[in-house]
């Protein structure tokens, strides 16, 4: 019967498509008349058959793409990061993955950094709902046993359209101050690696790059995504796009987040559990064995926490407006804003690891390509509390960026010189008095650097190509000049197979807090205040890489990606106690301890693979499989915690021992094992098209367990613990963060053209485990969804 | 034992992967209306034979149309052949995307014999290859290469292809 049915609907489609054609050629018009792409997938062979040719050929029209070219766009995206000019996925000298904008629809991720769960190699974990801590590869938490900043992925560069989006005042992505969502995600680009050489500092575990849309036509579009659910969710996403003539075009968006918390309680680290909202305002300061309880106790936690439930709250608009004079010439000018609040983690020693994060930014950006040069510069400013309520950590960040690049061909050989310029400045001098030292800052403080660049890409024959890029970065803090570069060749066996070697160099920039850190912190009111002080001569951090990679075709459906890397970094910097001083004085507290930032001679060995099989099964069913495997060695590392070194300073500290000096001497260093990037971890995509209306999208993610260290803990000696509050013994020595596969399905029905209905689960069997020290469970999250485009 | 059965159950989705054939429909439906613009020497006596060089999911398409269609009179009968070297006495020989390499010595063995060659791939050797063409599907027509075999082409379907020489 439903047969029948179909052949009817067929032949009044048929009839209405026949009364339609007379010269249908010239009448575009009459493809409104056309049996829709669903439509047709629904007749059947019998039907087709019976079609005369010029008819199947129009209904093969409507149906668009043919089925092996869709394969290939499925498996082997365009990426323009690795090389910076636009090539396949297949062909990409670097470690590379793209995730495209059709990937992050079907996948159903809520975030951008959501999204990088379906990146191989990157370690994705989320510390409180919608927040999480990335890191491309590994060295996590680096060194261990020191404040949570050094958990924070410093060492890789984000970008939106080559713009970029790192945090230089204390290293890494704040991820929920990023303007755009995805919803304005044309791709997001993924390169594992050090990188520098093509990006600049900061690339050294590699580089994400997410491309934002660009509209197809000038034809009034409008677009909306939004998604409630569970925990008080609720995920809003939107745009229109359009154009005025065939040259100028334009895209506003709008998006806005917000989730909560799935418990209402905070884990205070010296009494060993967690306490309620309320309760945390009783708390009192600790040292020894006196109690203090702060100033504003009552408000200073509610300052630095707004609500128990709260855990992101984020809200951003963008406007791009593009001018394509011919295809040598156009302009790209955008601009947008951000507000966010959320409740992540602290960066510096606290007593509970929570801490509210506000930030209001704005940004603009132009690009300009014209005959070969590639101009781009932006500039980026507002207001961000990093530490709410702590004066130290309300900074006004303003960084700007220009570069030009200019792409030269002959032949087979392509040069592509360049030159940069970065200066940010950032300043609490609105919200501290700079004179009583209450910033961590205490004024403007800067950073700028000055590159020049070069790459050529050459293919000697056919199957060769040997690319060289070489950077030199010269930087006013520290006042030193870093070269950086990257040896990279591919060598195509055949059309399925190439092999890929890649040596290279890159290097961290430098911080404002490494560079100009000046704070004083009364760790125990009128006993022991401890002075942070920046460092403008230290080394920067650099990583030298050796991968091989090799990439494989069969059967025309299946891509096998294996990469297999050796690095070493050397030249950390971090702080550490050096001396403390003991003296009376009326109103000043009796003990100082000074606190620099210095290197070390700590140096990290990282060895690993990384696989990523993708089967592309045909239009209805891919799906893909990946993981890395990984081992990192941290050698002659001081295994002592800040904690450890502030009691062994004070103890024999008197009138007649009046100053002591932290001593690091050669046999207490050794060598360990990073124990806070899992060995294991990885994931897998499959795509399910049952009919032209309904998909199924079932994601998972996985890794091993890993350890955290934190200055909070010193495995030999639990006296260092009683740092701040109700001091109880029992402190655990280190966090163990469990095993955890996250399992995410989105199930999505057309009820109506483009417009779909969905649900979405994420981490749908409800493993609670937290996948970051002492913060929340990670509990399931189920949505449900429309979205719509016109 | 949790890892043997692990790859056991990654090796099987792999099997039922490269086993689930993929969607050529229009390719398919495409090469069946071609029969009707070509002509054949002695017509289309005893089995209408169609040989695809390699594994393509265009196969069991071609199956389908083959339960529901005739060439003339002429059953149509779907073969698969591993190289060039295996074809026999065959009316149309297709050749996916995937067997790009073995364009030339596919062409030496069909040279002079009355088939008609039809490939997945932009090249010029051959009477018809499919083509994208603004995401759309189209074929390009070579009217001297299928006279070389021999056949004889109805000029209405040059005006539905793009002719090339």
């Amino acid at each position: 019967m439903k047969s029948n049915n179909l052949t009817i609907r067929t032949i009044l489609f048929l009839i209405a498509f026949l009364i339609a054609t007379p010269g249908f050629s010239q009448q575009p018009d009459n493809q409104k008349k056309m049996p829709t792409k669903d439509e047709i997938m629904e007749m059947s062979y019998q039907d087709l058959l019976n079609m005369p040719f010029e008819q199947l050929i129009q209904l093969a029209n409507v149906v668009g793409v043919s089925a092996e070219d869709l394969l290939q766009m499925i498996m082997n995206k365009d990426v323009s990061s690795a090389s910076k000019t636009k090539e396949k996925v297949f062909q990409s000298p670097l470690s590379t993955t793209v995730i495209t904008k059709e990937e992050l629809t079907a996948s159903g991720v809520t975030s951008i950094a959501e999204a990088l769960r379906l990146v191989p190699g990157m370690i994705v974990r989320e510390k409180t709902p919608g927040n999480y801590d990335l890191h491309i590869r590994g060295n996590d938490n680096t060194p261990p046993k020191n404040v949570n900043l050094y958990s924070e992925d410093a060492m890789s560069l984000v970008m939106i359209d080559n713009r970029p989006v790192f945090n230089y005042s204390f290293g890494g992505t704040f991820w929920e101050t990023l303007p755009i969502d995805l919803n304005d995600v044309e791709r997001i680009e993924v390169i594992r690696g050090p990188s520098s050489a093509l990006y600049g500092p900061n690339a050294v575990g590699g580089v994400i790059n997410i491309i934002t849309k660009h509209p197809d036509s000038s034809k009034p579009t409008a677009n909306a995504n939004l998604q409630m659910g569970t925990q008080n969710n609720r995920i809003f996403n939107g745009g229109i796009s359009g154009g005025v003539g065939k040259k100028f075009k334009y895209r506003v968006s709008g998006n806005y987040q917000y989730k909560e918390r799935f418990q209402d309680d905070f884990y205070v680290f010296d009494i060993n559990k967690r306490m309620s909202y309320d309760q945390m305002d009783s708390l009192h300061m600790y040292w020894g064995n006196a109690f203090q309880k702060p100033t504003h106790a009552d408000t200073l936690f509610k300052e630095k926490i707004t609500s128990k439930n709260l855990a992101t709250d984020k809200f951003g608009a963008n406007v791009f407006l593009y001018y394509d004079l011919n295809k040598e010439v156009n302009f790209v000018l955008s601009a947008g804003t951000q507000k966010s609040e959320v409740v992540s983690t602290t960066l510096g020693n606290a007593a509970i690891p929570y801490v509210g994060r506000t930030s209001n930014t704005q940004y603009v950006d132009v690009r300009a390509k014209a005959y070969g040069l590639d101009f781009q510069t932006n500039y980026m400013f507002g207001d961000q509390e990093v530490e709410k309520s702590n004066p130290g950590y309300h900074i006004n960040p303003n960084i700007f960026n220009a570069q030009l690049e200019y792409d030269y061909k002959i032949g087979t050989l392509t040069l592509r010189p360049g030159v940069s310029y970065q200066a940010t400045m950032y300043t609490d001098k609105k919200y501290v008095d700079i004179d009583a030292k209450e910033g961590f800052l205490n004024g403007d403080k800067r950073l700028s650097g000055i590159a020049g660049f070069f790459r050529a890409d050459y293919k000697p024959f056919e199957r060769l190509r040997l690319i060289a890029a070489i950077r030199a970065d010269k930087y006013d803090i520290p006042d030193k000049t870093y070269l950086t570069y990257q040896f990279i060749s591919t060598f195509n066996l055949n059309e399925n197979n190439i092999l890929r070697a890649v040596y290279s160099r890159a290097n961290r920039g430098p911080f404002i807090v490494d560079s100009h850190a000046d704070l004083t912190a009364a760790s125990v009111p009128h006993v022991l205040s401890l002075y942070w002080s920046g460092n403008q001569n230290l080394k920067l951090p650099v990583m030298d890489m050796v991968e091989f990679g090799y990439r494989l075709k069969l059967f025309g459906r299946m891509m096998i990606d294996l990469e297999a890397f050796h690095n070493t970094t050397k030249d950390y910097s971090y702080f550490n106690l050096d001396s403390m001083v003991y003296k009376v004085q009326t109103g000043q507290p009796s003990r100082k301890g000074y606190i620099d930032y210095r290197n070390f001679d700590m140096n990290t060995v990282q060895n690993g693979i990384t696989c990523n099989i993708s089967v592309v099964v045909d239009k209805k069913i891919n799906f893909s499989v990946f993981g890395t495997y990984q081992v990192t060695k941290i050698n002659d590392f001081y295994p002592r915690t800040l904690g450890f070194m502030l009691t062994n300073l004070q103890t024999g500290l008197n009138a007649g021992n009046p100053k002591k000096v932290s001593v690091i001497t050669p046999d207490s260093l050794v060598n360990t094992t990073n124990k806070s990037t899992p060995n294991v971890f990885g994931g897998m995509s499959l795509s399910y098209y049952p009919t032209h209306k309904l998909s199924i999208s079932a994601t998972g993610y996985f890794y091993t367990s890993q350890i955290i260290e934190t200055t909070k803990v010193d495995v030999t000696n639990n006296t260092a613990k009683k740092n701040y509050f109700d001091g109880i013994a029992g402190v655990p020595d280190m966090y163990s963060v469990k095993a955890k596969f996250i399992p995410n399905l989105k199930v999505s029905y057309k009820f109506w053209k483009e417009n779909s209905l969905y649900i979405n689960a994420r981490n749908f069997l409800g493993n609670s485990e937290k996948e970051f020290a002492y913060t929340d469970q990670i509990k399931g999250t189920y949505l449900v969804g429309v979205e719509l485009n016109f | 034992m949790k890892k043997v059965r692990l790859l056991l159950c990654l090796a099987g989705l792999f099997y039922l992967a490269l086993g689930y054939g993929q969607n050529e429909k229009f390719k398919a439906l495409f090469v069946y209306n071609f029969t009707n613009y070509v002509e054949w020497p002695g017509g289309t006596s005893g089995n209408f034979i169609i040989t695809v060089v390699g594994y393509s999911p265009i196969v069991s398409e071609l199956e389908a149309i083959s339960k529901l269609k005739k060439v003339g009179n002429a059953t149509i009968e779907v073969k698969v052949v591993n190289s060039a070297s295996e074809i026999g006495s065959t009316n149309i020989v297709y050749v996916p995307a995937a067997k790009k390499k073995s364009v030339p010595e596919i062409a030496d063995a069909m040279a002079g014999k009355p088939t008609l060659v039809i490939t997945d791939m932009a090249q010029g050797k051959f009477g018809i290859n499919f083509v994208e063409v603004n995401s759309k599907q189209s074929f390009q027509i070579s009217k001297s290469n299928i006279e070389e075999h021999r056949l004889k082409v109805n000029s209405s379907l040059l005006e539905l292809g793009t002719v090339v020489n």
